[in-house]
């Protein structure tokens, strides 16, 4: 299992942090206008999906998958967006993705929830390291556990 | 297990060809007495639910039908106005049947030609190299599955989330559209999709894949 990146958006589509690891292609575009296109894509998928589903939706958009990434989706009640990219062989990741935006919410003054003109915005190391993400491990049950590794060498949440 | 609907979608993003399989019904349908305690609003052309959620009828949900008389649009079957209707009455009382609002054939166009947009977009943002588009996308209530031909020609299923075989299956409508569409000497390409036996294989292939994918896993 590879993690490429990992984006964070507010309500209002300000990238609020980005960071890559194993990221072999650039979109070709400058960073900010990437974030753009990304917070404008995922707005679309919200209101297509939304139009397109049969029944009444509870969570909404998940993920998408083309050839050669897995695109997880996750949004809190308050608009914030965490979006990560990794490789096919990833099942649902919700949980994970929650437990990054959780451990961001908590810390105090920095937490994405702060809703001022001018968000700060995150470094990779500074987003990490307050975060412990040992428990990431198990939460598919030990079917993580061998794809753990590559979760801490590849994504490399424990030590930055 | 369902599949719920068939899209084709041209190289340019014109919908070409949608079916309607099966339509999961979630409607609610209760008798109400002057004054009414939900608010109605109109939108794009229809009334829905603003607020007043309750007993199956959710915000966002539209009227279908009043008195068993199906409503189109903001008018009644027989003529009358839904909003002014609702605001007499002497009307009262009144049973109306709520439920998610159809895609007019308008909206599918423009749904088929976003996802066309959305799936150029998601090959650019890919983070490896040599990317195509979207061909699986995951909410909690459907999948979408999607396969783009080598002309460009994308087919698109909505299918339950658990429903197995829409690899197969795909490849089956290709197959169809190959040979009931491009054959049809009556067929002009990018165009429409009119021609009779096209529909009835898509729909026999449509019924074997539901089947085979309740009895097993598909390919």
């Amino acid at each position: 299992m590879t993690v490429h990146n990992l984006y964070l958006f507010d309500r209002n589509g300000v990238c609020l942090h980005y960071s890559e690891w194993h990221r072999k292609k650039q979109a070709g575009i400058p960073k900010e206008e990437e974030y753009k296109l990304m917070y404008g894509m995922l707005f679309s998928i919200r209101s297509f999906v939304s139009k397109m589903s049969p029944l009444d939706m509870k969570d909404g958009f998940l993920a998408f998958q083309t050839s050669r990434y897995k695109l997880h989706y996750y949004e809190t009640p308050t608009g914030i967006k965490v979006v990560m990219n990794t490789d096919l062989g990833v099942g649902p990741i919700r949980d994970v993705l929650h437990h990054i935006y959780s451990a961001e919410e908590g810390r105090p003054a920095a937490g994405p929830r702060r809703c001022d003109n001018h968000p700060p915005r995150f470094c990779a190391p500074g987003l990490f390291k307050h975060t412990d993400y040992s428990s990431c491990g198990n939460l598919e049950g030990g079917a993580y556990a061998d794809e753990r590794r590559v979760w801490l060498g590849g994504g490399r949440f424990y030590a930055d | 297990m369902a599949i719920f609907s068939v899209y084709v979608v041209n190289k340019a993003g014109g919908l070409i060809y949608q079916l309607d399989s099966y339509a999961p019904r979630a409607e609610a349908e209760k008798t109400f007495s002057y004054p009414l305690d939900l608010l109605l609003k109109l939108h794009d052309e229809r009334v829905l639910v603003a607020f007043g959620q309750r007993d199956g009828i959710r915000v966002g949900h539209a009227v279908l039908a009043i008195n068993g008389v199906d409503v189109n649009g903001k008018y009644t079957a027989d003529g009358k106005e839904v909003l002014e209707y609702l605001g007499n009455p002497a009307n009262y009382p009144v049973s109306i049947r709520f439920g998610r609002p159809r895609l007019t054939s308008n909206e599918k166009l423009m749904l088929a030609s976003m996802f066309h947009s959305l799936f150029a977009i998601g090959s650019q943002l890919s983070p490896e190299q040599g990317s195509s588009g979207i061909e699986m996308l995951e909410t909690d209530t459907f999948k979408l599955h999607c396969f783009q031909t080598l002309t460009g020609i994308k087919f698109v299923v909505l299918a339950d989330p658990r429903q197995a075989g829409i690899d197969s299956l795909l490849r089956k409508i290709y197959e169809i559209y190959s040979d009931f569409a491009l054959k049809n000497p009556f067929y002009s390409l990018e165009m429409p999709i009119r021609c009779e036996l096209f529909d009835q294989n898509l729909k026999l292939a449509l019924e074997v894949a539901e089947k085979a994918g309740t009895f097993g896993p598909g390919s």
